[in-house]
């Protein structure tokens, strides 16, 4: 009895330890492409012009890239990858920079601290219900 | 011969793999209709979701949070505390998922919908991709209606 419990526990454990490995190879995984995306901006940054800005959004039909003027409002970025990435013009979209909603879209890139290069999501307009 | 579900999948993962790759995103596909992929929430936690295509897109995928080996699905621990689409309840709070239904699952919120007319109900929106919905979980991950912390277990 006492050995069948020593099994289950030492189970249990190789279970634990399964996870925490797919963790640490998700992390290791992350931690390269870190590397790599690294490598990548310094050689962007190197071909963007002053006073502009590269932008890679994230959008519902996949990636858009480009570079824009600084003071380029959010509303015109928008009106722009939703035509380029064939995205319904019947949505309402939202520009997310991390934490930040670039709300109102009359502001320019600029005016919400963006400088050189960024990472923005576009998504329809929703709150959850 | 691949379901309609299957073709439908395969082509909507292409811009969700793009964007994966390009966010570092651990998207792993398991098969022709489910898959899961690892999100960052914005204090850094790194949270899983698994999903269920069965029958997509007659019915929207089933958003299971889950763990990273994607073994154990909708435990508490591994589930985001928040507001909104991060419902209480423990699952995501949209017509887009197919646990929000209660006559599916019996956290949905909602006996309000007919799961038939996902696509119609005003509360999807434009939501009616899969690269979709993952973008707007992972901008709920990083957003003011999370609550940082998992939900206790």
């Amino acid at each position: 009895m006492e050995n069948i419990d020593l099994i289950k526990q030492a189970e249990a454990h190789l279970q634990q330890a399964e996870a925490e490995l797919e963790s640490a190879e998700t992390a290791e995984r992350s931690a390269e492409h870190d590397v790599a995306v690294a490598l990548e901006e310094v050689k962007e940054l190197e071909e963007i012009k002053q006073h502009e800005i590269f932008l890679e959004i994230a959008t519902p039909n996949g990636l858009f890239r480009g570079i824009f003027a600084e003071n380029t409002k959010v509303s015109e970025v928008i009106a722009i990858v939703v035509d380029k990435k064939k995205l319904s013009d019947k949505d309402t979209f939202e520009l997310f920079h991390g934490e930040t909603e670039l709300q109102p879209t009359s502001r320019t890139l600029e005016s919400f601290g963006l400088k050189r290069k960024a990472k923005l999501e576009l998504v329809a307009t929703g709150s959850g219900v | 011969m691949a379901t309609v579900a299957e073709f439908t999948v395969a082509e909507e993962l292409v811009p969700l793999r793009e964007i994966a790759a390009s966010r570092g995103w651990d998207l792993k596909e398991l098969d022709t209709l489910h898959f899961h992929i690892a999100l960052p929430a914005k204090d850094g936690t790194i949270f899983y979701l698994f999903a269920d295509c069965g029958n997509y897109k007659v019915q929207p995928p089933a958003w299971h949070w889950c763990d990273a080996s994607g073994t154990h699905t909708d435990r508490a621990a591994d589930r985001p505390k928040g507001s909104g689409f991060l419902h209480s309840n423990g699952v995501i709070c949209a017509p887009w998922n197919r646990l929000a239904y209660k006559a599916v699952d019996s956290r949905g919120p909602h006996d309000n919908w007919t799961i038939g007319d996902w696509l119609q109900n005003s509360a999807t929106g434009g939501c009616t991709t899969l690269a979709h919905m993952v973008l707007r979980v992972f901008v709920e991950l990083n957003g003011p209606r999370f609550a940082s912390a998992r939900l206790a277990a």
